[in-house]
């Protein structure tokens, strides 16, 4: 039997990792890096490069270099975040057929999962160099924040890989189970994860292999890179002051700057002050200009300070929602690179009461929990018993454009539930059913995750049918929905995580279209 | 299902509302009001359970308990032509499907259930089998721990048996039908430490628990109607709508529904005024909106019955006016009237004089069925009408049953020696009795 993996793909950077021996451990790439930059480029040549061959490309062809894709995957082009991405990053995007975003480098134009899956694919590259033999199976993470629709686009991206995703797993959970392996004691946890682009909050319990979640709670557009962002627009205003020159439409500049502020947020982890060089950042009339800069610990952190303060409004409901007081949490475990700033730590340290765990990397502990998910999951007997949760409320949308709430977020699945229902007009013969997701209590503001129609409903004055409108969950996190006329017994249903925004066809084809390139990316 | 025999005869059963039954003083669900709406006397208890709505033990559960609180009498057993032979291989699949859950004595499990050849040991089936037969334990006793267990204990429990029946455990082997049992069993274990480690569920749930004690659980077939007080269709364990509508996923807000109530009880008033101003048409839209606003509410439900009743009742006696005045109808209008009539049976469905009325229309129709069996619950229900068994005997006369026939209008006459219509007919019989000897 091939052997499992467990991928981390993260927003800056993806890490694989695979349990040898009942131990797990993190797979090096090829350059002895145990993490692999999320980074997906086409060359002036042509080329396609992935990791750091695509960072190190990236200052001199930002336009052609994908970064942060995970920011964009699963959500609908309109939605204010890929507006947002679209201001900020120095490629293209442009709205795909299915109201979805998609990247357009080096004159062709991508979906996201395809991205994803390009990355996917070189950590399926690394693990099979490392294990030297092939890798078809993975348990693969993600914010767990993420809805259904980004969750499904994820596992088309795994596809798109070659590989078959045995679950998807949250980030904070993962985290977890990797902590929780070499622990005895029964405990409650937190996992405070907040990585380049996503934050997420979990509390889980933990005692004798079963490690079931309590809550989850996060922000899927906030993370290191926002506080890189704030660096940069703090340098650019400065260096306007200074200089009297924007830098803002000069994307190799940006781009320069962006890497400059991400090395000195990462060096005032350590010390309380960094020197920021940048010679030659722009030029005019009087000649070449350079960037020098010394910035402090306490500057960043007044830039930043609230962005931190704000993930504790995640985690005050995510307490909340766990039933449990902030004094009942045995152990705090840190995740993700952005929470080595010592201001978050503090931020983390005062709310709990106490310090937190030291002894998880906070770049591999996904990584390494997502392999040994994966692991016990395909095993004769199995180390730990994940019970996990549903991370957003599922429900219909009714009259008035209102959301009515089936299954409550942090809910343990699998799961049913069902909710009677009624007509809206008198002899009304049929009801649309619109399957949504998300925690606002207008339809609107929330995701569609799919929707079907019942006909055939007796004729009758409005308010009398009996329409139970029953959601499930399965263990692989399956919604499907059904609609019964409880008069006829007529049943409607629809299986809504079949409905990410690729079709099997088109992602058929991408999978084709990929191998084409498998030569150059081995090359 | 039990003996085949026995079984075969239970579902043959045909059932009849009891004369001093009154469906309009129930209160039911949509389900169950269509359920009972059914039972006219011809509809064996197989074809009862196909009716959709409700699945087979709901119905089952529901008629059981009727019959159980003397709401309906079971009339006969039906002839085997009574249910056509597709009805019953429907009825046989659909049997088969529910067959383990219907099996509920505990503990005894279904051996022809086991599987060899999946990668699940047949211990381990047979413990998942056993454990599935008792997922209607209270919750404490499913989780296996006692009444007063602490959350520490329930949370053990929980994990204990999350890690023996979380289909995840099982990932990916091949185990047939026992994917979907696992995900049964955990979700109940799921519930069951939900609940309990609520202390203000916990606390209702064991109230409700003290109420209803799990005895009334087994299907009360072979109960003697003796217990009516226990056994009277409410003490039923609650159908899973009753329990999902307990439940209540989501709240609308206070305010909405108060107003909503509010509205309900305006129009409720105007449809009592139009009541009393015999618009009973009007009436009824007005009760229809009250139940808009204000769909859980039992008193409008049962004041809809009741305007319906009337309604239907007034239109009725328009068309039995029109009858008596001999205004000249063609088929249709007889129809018509005939439909109307029914309509008032449904919720007058011993009233003699519309059965009766019900009966001449139908022989008119020559629906002789129908028109039986009006006439027979006419008079079932007043046997000392002339009037009535007049019809009834004219209703047998047309079966060609002379000899009923004549008993029939012989009764008429004795109880009133001057109704025409039945001397005429019992001379005409002794006619045809003479003509039918002499040419013999």
């Amino acid at each position: 039997m091939s052997r499992v993996i467990g991928i981390d793909l993260g927003t800056t950077n993806s890490c694989v990792s695979v349990v040898e021996n009942g131990q797990p451990a993190v797979i090096p790439n090829s350059g002895g890096y145990k993490t692999t930059p999320s980074m997906f480029g086409i060359s002036q040549d042509g080329k396609r490069l992935v990791g750091h061959l695509a960072k190190r490309q990236a200052i001199t062809n930002a336009k052609n270099t994908v970064f942060a894709a995970k920011r964009l995957i699963g959500r609908r082009f309109d939605s204010p975040e890929v507006q947002r991405s679209i201001d900020l990053s120095p490629y293209e995007i442009v709205r795909g057929p299915n109201e979805d975003p998609r990247i357009k480098i080096g004159g062709k134009t991508f979906t996201c999962s395809e991205i994803s899956g390009i990355i996917l694919r070189e950590m399926k590259r690394v693990a099979e160099e490392y294990l030297g033999e092939p890798v078809q199976e993975a348990v693969i993470t993600v914010p767990a924040y993420f809805n259904d629709t980004q969750r499904q686009c994820t596992k088309d991206a795994g596809q798109i890989a070659g590989l078959e995703v045995l679950r998807i797993i949250n980030e904070p959970t993962a985290a977890a189970l990797a902590y929780g392996m070499a622990r005895q004691r029964d405990e409650k946890i937190v996992v405070y994860d907040l990585g380049g682009g996503t934050f997420d909050i979990s509390i889980l319990e933990m005692s004798d292999g079963v490690v079931e979640v309590l809550a989850t709670a996060g922000n899927t557009f906030l993370g290191g890179e926002d506080f890189d962002r704030r660096i940069v627009s703090h340098l650019v205003e400065w260096f306007e002051e200074a200089e009297g020159i924007d830098l803002r439409n000069d994307t190799m500049a940006l781009q320069r700057l962006k890497d400059a502020s991400e090395k000195a947020k990462c060096d005032l982890s350590l010390r309380e002050a960094t020197e920021i060089n940048l010679p030659f950042i722009a030029s005019d009339a009087e000649g070449p200009r350079h960037l020098n800069y010394e910035l402090t610990r306490d500057t960043l952190e007044g830039l930043v300070g609230d962005i931190v303060s704000g993930t504790l409004k995640s985690v005050e409901q995510c307490v909340q929602d766990a039933g449990v007081a902030p004094g009942d949490i045995d152990q705090v475990v840190l995740v993700g690179g952005q929470s080595r700033m010592p201001q978050v730590q503090q931020a983390v340290t005062e709310y709990f009461g106490q310090r937190p765990h030291k002894g998880v990397n906070p770049d591999e502990v996904v990584a390494l929990g997502a392999a040994i998910q994966a692991s016990s999951l395909v095993a004769e007997e199995q180390s730990v018993l994940l019970l996990d949760v549903t991370p957003l409320s599922l429900g219909i949308g009714t009259y008035g454009g209102h959301f009515a709430r089936l299954i409550e977020r942090n809910t343990t699945v699998p799961v049913s539930k069902a909710h009677i229902f009624t007509t809206t007009r008198d002899d009304q013969s049929a009801v649309k059913i619109r399957v949504l997701q998300g925690e606002s209590d207008l339809a609107a503001e929330n995701d569609l995750l799919g929707e079907f129609v019942l006909s055939g409903i007796r004729p009758a004055p409005k308010g009398e049918p009996e329409i139970e409108v029953s959601f499930d969950i399965d263990a692989n996190g399956i919604v499907s929905v059904s609609a019964r006329d409880l008069a006829t017994g007529k049943e409607q249903s629809i299986t809504v995580s079949s409905t990410g925004t690729l079709s099997e066809e088109e992602i058929g084809l991408i999978i084709e279209e990929n191998e084409l390139y498998e030569v150059q990316l081995k090359g | 299902m039990g003996a085949g025999q026995d079984a075969r005869d239970a579902l043959g059963r045909i059932l009849k509302l009891s004369p001093e039954c009154d469906p309009t003083s129930l209160h039911l669900s949509a389900g169950e009001g269509y359920l009972l709406s059914r039972i006219d006397g011809h509809t064996p208890w197989r074809l009862l359970r196909e009716m959709g709505g409700m699945d087979s033990e709901e119905v089952d559960l529901c008629l059981e308990g009727w019959l159980a609180s003397g709401l309906l009498l079971v009339d006969r057993v039906a002839h085997s032509r009574e249910s056509s032979d597709a009805s019953q291989r429907r009825g046989a699949t659909k049997r088969a499907r529910s067959g383990p859950r219907e099996t509920r004595k505990p503990v005894v499990i279904d051996e022809t259930l086991l599987e060899e050849g999946l990668e699940i040991d047949i211990e381990v089936q047979r413990r998942i089998l056993s454990f599935e037969a008792n997922l209607d334990l209270p919750y404490h006793q499913l989780l296996g721990i006692a009444q007063d267990a602490d959350s520490r204990q329930v949370k053990r429990a929980y994990f204990d048996l999350s890690k023996e029946f979380h289909p995840d455990r099982y990932f990916r082997r091949n185990i047939g039908g026992y994917v979907s049992r696992l995900e049964g069993i955990f979700k109940k274990i799921l519930e069951a430490h939900e609940i309990l480690s609520d202390p203000k569920l916990r606390e209702e749930i064991s109230k409700s628990e003290v109420e209803e004690p799990p005895s009334v659980d087994d299907s009360g077939g072979e109960r003697v109607s003796g217990g009516a007080e226990a056994a009277r269709p409410e003490a039923r364990p609650l159908s899973k709508i009753e329990r999902l509508r307990q439940r209540m996923p989501f709240k609308i807000p206070e305010h909405v529904v108060s107003e909503r109530r509010q509205k309900a009880t305006e129009f409720y008033k105007a449809a009592r005024q139009s009541e009393s101003e015999r618009k009973f048409s009007e009436a009824v839209s007005s009760i229809r909106i009250a139940i808009c606003f204000d769909p859980y509410n039992a008193e409008y439900k049962s004041a809809l019955g009741e305007l319906h009743a009337k309604a239907a009742d007034a239109e009725a006696r328009r068309v039995l006016d029109q009858i008596r005045n001999n205004t000249v109808m063609d088929y249709q209008e007889l129809e018509q009237a005939l439909k109307l009539l029914e309509d008032v049976i449904l919720y007058r469905p011993h009233d003699p004089e519309t059965n009766s009325q019900a009966a001449m229309l139908a022989l008119e129709l020559e629906k002789l069925d129908k028109a039986f069996d009006y006439a027979r619950t006419a008079v079932d229900h007043s046997p000392d009408v002339a009037a009535y068994r007049t019809m009834l005997g004219s209703v047998y006369r047309a079966q060609g049953d002379i000899g009923h026939a004549k008993n029939e209008f012989e009764s008429a006459l004795k109880i009133d020696p001057n109704d025409l219509e039945a001397r005429k007919a019992v001379a005409s019989l002794r006619l045809g009795r003479r003509a039918v000897a002499r040419g013999g």
